[in-house]
């Protein structure tokens, strides 16, 4: 996937039916739903980095 | 190795905090080794001409890495990249407008968050999309709460 960081973005008419429905309730339950799933897979953001890697990155 | 069992021996690094403790010649030789044929743009963000470092450098964007070690080489799996980018919002109706914005139905431009860049390389050995979809909103959620742009 892949957006421009620098071309203008507007919101037109032809978006309003998408908009609408990103903010009903019927979505926000999915996305309720979604977070819920979500909190349950481990995530490796704050993973430390591993001997390795930093091994690894140093030999670069 | 199941799919989880993939992405947990991944590495998640900030290409800023790469920056801070590396040279920029390494960091590039580090981006290259990220190659995507069906998407030539994801591959050209990030090996073309520095232009993640210089985004990144700048404060425009920032882009997350998740690294590998294949056959003893360090090779960039998968990345996203996130900015804050002004919305305009010429021709929508006055409630969609309070409804995004919260205040004002007449607003003209509204910040928000924008997933400038995400995907895997041809080199990533599972569909790990999921995963970086995941970490990408859990970023812009740490950023909301700092940085108190709309998340919209």
């Amino acid at each position: 996937m892949t957006n421009s960081i620098y071309k203008k973005m507007t919101l037109t008419k032809e978006n309003e039916k998408a908009l609408k429905y990103a903010m009903s309730k019927e979505y926000l339950k999915k996305v309720k739903a979604s977070d819920t799933k979500r909190a349950k897979r481990k995530s490796i953001i704050n993973k430390p980095i591993s001997k390795e890697i930093k091994e690894a990155l140093l030999a670069l | 190795m199941t799919l989880q069992e993939y992405y947990n021996s991944l590495t998640f690094l900030a290409l800023d905090e790469l920056l801070k403790q590396h040279s920029q010649e390494k960091i590039e030789k580090l981006l290259s080794t990220f190659k995507c044929i069906k998407n030539p743009d994801l591959e050209e963000f990030l090996t073309t001409s520095s232009k993640a470092i210089q985004s990144e450098k700048r404060a425009i964007t920032r882009t997350y890495l998740y690294l590998e070690l294949q056959n003893n080489t360090l090779i960039v799996v998968a990345y996203f990249t996130i900015a804050i980018k002004i919305l305009y919002s010429e021709g929508l109706s006055k409630s969609i407008i309070k409804k995004l914005d919260g205040i004002d139905k007449n607003r003209e431009a509204m910040p928000s968050y924008l997933i400038a860049q995400l995907g895997k390389s041809d080199k990533c050995r599972y569909k790990i999309g999921l995963y970086i979809l995941d970490n990408s909103i859990e970023k812009i959620r740490e950023s909301h709460q700092i940085r108190s742009c709309p998340p919209n």
